[in-house]
């Protein structure tokens, strides 16, 4: 298995999409190999990563703060909408 | 167990959650990358918390905390392995087992090259497009899978896993080549 490839089933586990297909060819390759098994500790480092710098970065920012929290509680078209002031909400 | 001189059992307790602390995010990557439900996985954090409260008069100071601290989560999270319901979204117990095998330690400038990586992060999230941003903002920030993702963004889960794993890996370059000056 390629590196891309690895890296994208990684990503799927993570985010819990992985088809059980894909899990079966995930596990199969990360017994395989101590190099995958590093990658895959690579790669879940960056996902903690982005979780803490996310968290600091809203935490530290009310106005982005506000804009994360619109953005994800409509849909695109809405949110934009709500940001520019031209609705009730 | 390091009960002797100046250092009463509840000091020692004490130390041991400061250890805790001090070692937090590391324990924390252990358990996610094994557990990766953001929810279970601060659950599994909060237990092993309390466990290791519990059993701190078993920890000798000198020894290695972050070994002991996953030896205990270890076993959490096989516990919830055998929880049929959250089985499909974990690894199969030989494979959990072959990875906290080969979980890297760091060594003692953790903290330093922890923030070091985490700036060069955060610059690197601002080179992402404002798509790939909005997404990665969704996932780590609102804590959203993909399918409240594909919801929220009016699009396809499948488009939003893509986008997320291309990010990842957009990310991973520049933090590993963070001179870069080029636009991801």
């Amino acid at each position: 298995m390629n590196s891309e490839r690895l890296g994208y089933l990684i990503s799927l586990y993570l985010d819990g999409g992985l088809a059980p297909a894909e899990k079966a060819e995930l596990e199969s390759a990360l017994l395989s190999s101590a190099s995958v098994r590093s990658q895959f500790w690579s790669e879940t480092k960056l996902h903690e990563q982005l979780r803490v710098v996310e968290q600091e970065v809203y935490a530290s920012d009310p106005p982005k703060l506000r804009t994360r929290i619109v953005c994800a509680l409509y849909p695109m078209r809405h949110s934009e909408a709500i940001l520019r002031g031209s609705t009730g909400h | 167990m390091d009960h002797s001189g100046s250092s009463s059992p509840n000091q020692h307790t004490l130390r041991v959650q400061s250890l805790f602390v001090q070692h937090q995010s590391q324990l924390r990557w252990f358990i996610q990358s094994l557990a990766p439900d953001f929810a279970t996985a601060d659950d599994v954090l909060q237990e092993c918390f309390l466990t290791i409260s519990a059993k701190a008069h078993e920890f000798e100071l000198e020894s290695n905390f972050l070994a002991w601290s996953r030896s205990i989560a270890r076993f959490k999270i096989l516990a919830l392995h055998r929880d049929q319901s959250r089985r499909p979204a974990m690894l199969s117990e030989e494979v959990l087992e072959a990875l906290i095998l080969s979980a890297p330690y760091s060594d003692s400038e953790t903290t330093e090259k922890e923030r070091s990586a985490i700036e060069k992060l955060r610059l690197c999230l601002e080179k992402l497009g404002p798509a790939a941003r909005e997404i990665i903002n969704l996932r780590y920030f609102s804590q959203w899978g993909p399918s409240e993702i594909s919801r929220i963004r009016e699009c396809s889960m499948n488009a939003v896993n893509v986008t997320l794993a291309r990010s990842r890996a957009a990310l991973r370059r520049c933090v590993e080549n963070s001179t870069s000056t080029a636009s991801l």
